[in-house]
C-alpha cells in the first residue's frame, strides 16, 4: 500500500499547491449574453475578487463548448466603439475586476452547438502560477443595464 | 332654491373656465420649456435632409427614402458579430420601443439596425438577429455601396480591421443612436452610453418641439 499511497499524497499536495491562488478568487455575477443561432461570438461578463495576499494574473481563458475565449475591452472614443484584445487580467490583492457591458468582457467564439437561454457554459481560467479556476456561467438574455440598486 | 341652482351652475362654469385657462398656461409653459437648447443632441435649426438611398431590408426588399417618410426612425449602426456594444444597444432600443408602445407613443415609430458588415450580415442573418430583440425591428444591409448610400449621408464612421488567419475580423463603428423625423431629416443624435428612460424623454421632447415647428 505504501508505495501506492506516496504518489497519491504527492498528487493531493500538488493539486493543493496549484489550486492555491485560484482558491483565493471569488467569481460573482457570471453570465453569457444569449444571441440568435446565426451569431458566432457571444459576450460573457463576471466580476472576480482577489481575496489573496498576492496579485493574481489570469492569462488563459478556455471553454469546452467554444473554439476559443478571448478577453477584450470595449472603448468608445469620439462616438466610435472599438474593441481591443487584452492578453491577461491582473487583479491586485483585495481588488475586484469587473467585466461588464461596454467595458472589459470575454468573447466566446464559435460555439460547437447552439447556445440558448438557460444553458450553462463552463469557463476555465488559467492563472500565471499554474493554478486553474473552473466556473459555470448561465446563459441569459442581454440586459439593458446593470441594476446597482439591489444588493445580494 | 332656483336662484341657488343658477348660482351653483354659474360657479361650476366659472370653475371650468379657470381650469381651462390654467391648463392653457401650463401647456404653453411646457412648450416654452421644450426649446431646442434644452434638448441634448437635437440638430436644430439645421436638421440634415436625407437624399434618396437604396439598402436591402431583412425581407430582401429595397428600403429607400420613402420608408422613412411619415415615421420617426431610431437608427443604429452595428453588426451581428459584435458581441458587446450591439446586443446592449439593441436591448436598450427594445426596452425604449416597448415602453413607447405602452404609453401609446410608438404608432409611427420604427427601429432600424443598419449593418456596417454587410458581407457577413445577409438579409437572413439580419432577420434572425433583429427579430431576436424585437420582431418589429428592421435590419438593413445590401452590398457595400448600397449601405454606404445611407451611412455616408448620416456621416457615420466605421472601420474594418484586418482579418485573422481564420477570416474573423472586428469592425469599429459609431455607437450613437440617430433619430430621423417624419420628413426624413436627421433631427437628433443620442450619444453612448445609452439609457432607455433618457432616450424616451428626449424623444417626447423632440416630437413636441417638432410639432410646434413644422
Amino acid at each position: 500500500m505504501k508505495p501506492l499511497l506516496r504518489p497519491a499524497c504527492l498528487a493531493v499536495l500538488l493539486i493543493h499547491t496549484l489550486a492555491a491562488q485560484a482558491a483565493e478568487l471569488l467569481v460573482q455575477e457570471a453570465r453569457i449574453n444569449a444571441a440568435p443561432p446565426t451569431v458566432q461570438v457571444l459576450a460573457g461578463y463576471l466580476s472576480i475578487t482577489n481575496h489573496g495576499q498576492e496579485t493574481a494574473v489570469i492569462n488563459t481563458f478556455e471553454s469546452p463548448g467554444f473554439e476559443r475565449v478571448e478577453l477584450h475591452e470595449t472603448r468608445i472614443e469620439q462616438d466610435v466603439a472599438s474593441m481591443q484584445r487584452l492578453d491577461q487580467l491582473i487583479i491586485g490583492p483585495g481588488e475586484t475586476a469587473t467585466l461588464q457591458p461596454g467595458a472589459m468582457h470575454l468573447m466566446f467564439i464559435k460555439p460547437a452547438s447552439a447556445v440558448r437561454v438557460g444553458d450553462s457554459v463552463k469557463l476555465f481560467l488559467g492563472l500565471a502560477d499554474g493554478s486553474e479556476l473552473r466556473i459555470t456561467m448561465d446563459v441569459s438574455r442581454p440586459v439593458v443595464r446593470d441594476d446597482h440598486s439591489h444588493h445580494h | 332654491m332656483f336662484k341657488n341652482r343658477v348660482l351653483n351652475s354659474a360657479l361650476f362654469v366659472l370653475a371650468l373656465i379657470i381650469l381651462g385657462a390654467l391648463t392653457g398656461i401650463y401647456t404653453s409653459d411646457y412648450y416654452r420649456r421644450a426649446d431646442p437648447g434644452n434638448i441634448p443632441g437635437l440638430l436644430w435649426p439645421e436638421p440634415k435632409q436625407l437624399r434618396p438611398f437604396a439598402t436591402i431590408d431583412q425581407d430582401q426588399n429595397v428600403f429607400g427614402l420613402d420608408r422613412l417618410q411619415n415615421k420617426w426612425s431610431f437608427v443604429f449602426f452595428g453588426y451581428t458579430h459584435c458581441p458587446d456594444v450591439c446586443p446592449l444597444t439593441m436591448a436598450t432600443l427594445d426596452e425604449t420601443y416597448r415602453m413607447l408602445q405602452q404609453s401609446g407613443d410608438a404608432e409611427d415609430v420604427q427601429v432600424i439596425l443598419v449593418s456596417v458588415d454587410p458581407e457577413r450580415d445577409s438579409s437572413e442573418v439580419l432577420k434572425s438577429y433583429t427579430a431576436y430583440f424585437n420582431p418589429g425591428f428592421i435590419g438593413l444591409g445590401g452590398n457595400m455601396s448600397q449601405v454606404e448610400s445611407l451611412t455616408r449621408q448620416i456621416g457615420i464612421a466605421w472601420f474594418h480591421h484586418e482579418q485573422d488567419a481564420e477570416g474573423n475580423y472586428l469592425v469599429d463603428h459609431s455607437a450613437s443612436i440617430f433619430l430621423i423625423d417624419p420628413q426624413a431629416r436627421l433631427l437628433a443624435v443620442f450619444g453612448a452610453p445609452h439609457d432607455d428612460a433618457e432616450i424616451r424623454k428626449r424623444f417626447r421632447d423632440i416630437r413636441d418641439f417638432y410639432r410646434d415647428n413644422s
